[in-house]
């Protein structure tokens, strides 16, 4: 395990980053969600990848 | 039907559907060649082998590796873009939407194909950015695969997600709640991948065998029942965009 490894994983912590940001970016801007705002937080920064998904699929509420 | 369709794409940039599908693909795609290559590893940390215990084992050659990946998009890609796109219909009828855009000068049909449209190439841009994600790391990791065999590979799994989008923008015409969408799809989806992969041969005419299809492609094995497939499935995705079209014309669609 050496320093071709960081690089080669990089892009996967990446990704994660972009998808837990924009998730973040949308709660803090729509003004309801379904279910609690905190609660959205949490599984969209805890939950790897599928947190944010999760928020996308079934947490927005269109108006 | 232009306008429609720009319409559609605008929706899924607004839900961020266009950064979040093709990305989940892209994490796949790079997730699988990383976990193949590094599997002896992995175990040796985690797999509590006995201490001075020798385990060769061969690393898979790289046209396994994507048939792997593959596997990856078939279970969590289909999921992902069924979860995508249950709502297409079945949640404008219920947000009442679809009966605004369907009082306006427009037919039932391009309503529907505009969504069908977008929908396609959402999943085709995922497929593609995904696979691309895949090669990338098993020409970093492994060897590189021979040009001719991906094309042939891609051509039948892009077939499956055709089918995938047609089949779930058909059942959230028929079904009010997104989540029965969202349910049957995956339900008919899983059953026929599975039954092709038990039941090779009576299957072999069936959407479910493509999977097996872009797999052999791959591998650069020989092909049956190829155009039985390729058919069956071109067939079943017109007989359902007509299906769909026909019920959304009843005038109770919009109401319900």
């Amino acid at each position: 395990m050496d320093d071709l490894n960081f690089a080669i994983i990089a892009p996967l912590a990446f990704i994660n980053i972009v998808l837990a940001v924009t998730a973040l970016v949308d709660l803090f801007k729509r003004p309801s969600v379904n279910g609690p705002k905190w609660v959205w937080a949490l599984v969209i920064i805890f939950i790897n990848m599928i947190g944010p998904i999760l928020y996308f699929v079934i947490g927005r509420r269109d108006t | 039907m232009s306008v429609l369709f720009k319409k559609e794409m605008l929706e899924m940039v607004r839900s961020f559907k266009w950064i979040w599908m093709p990305l989940v693909f892209i994490a796949l795609g790079i997730m699988q060649p990383l976990t193949s290559y590094y599997l002896p590893d992995i175990l040796e940390e985690f797999g509590g082998l006995p201490e001075g215990a020798v385990f060769e084992i061969p690393l898979p050659g790289s046209e396994q590796v994507f048939a792997e990946t593959l596997g990856q998009f078939s279970q969590i890609g289909v999921f992902v873009i069924v979860l995508a796109l249950m709502g297409s219909l079945a949640g404008e009828r219920s947000s009442g939407t679809a009966v605004m855009i369907l009082a306006k000068p427009v037919s039932h049909a391009s309503y529907f194909l505009a969504k069908w449209l977008a929908g396609t190439l959402i999943a085709f841009i995922s497929y593609l950015a995904g696979a691309g994600a895949a090669l990338y790391y098993i020409y970093l990791l492994f060897d590189p695969i021979a040009f001719q065999q991906l094309l042939l590979s891609s051509f039948f799994y892009l077939m499956w997600l055709i089918f995938t989008v047609t089949l779930v923008l058909f059942l959230s015409t028929f079904l009010k709640r997104s989540a029965a969408v969202a349910g049957a799809a995956l339900v008919i989806l899983i059953l026929l991948a599975l039954a092709s992969s038990i039941f090779v041969e009576p299957m072999m005419w069936t959407p479910g065998h493509l999977l097996a299809l872009s797999n052999l492609a791959i591998q650069s094995e020989t092909l049956s029942g190829l155009w039985k497939a390729v058919i069956t499935t071109i067939i079943l995705c017109a007989v359902m965009i007509a299906g769909a079209i026909g019920y959304l014309k009843r005038r109770e669609w919009v109401q319900g």
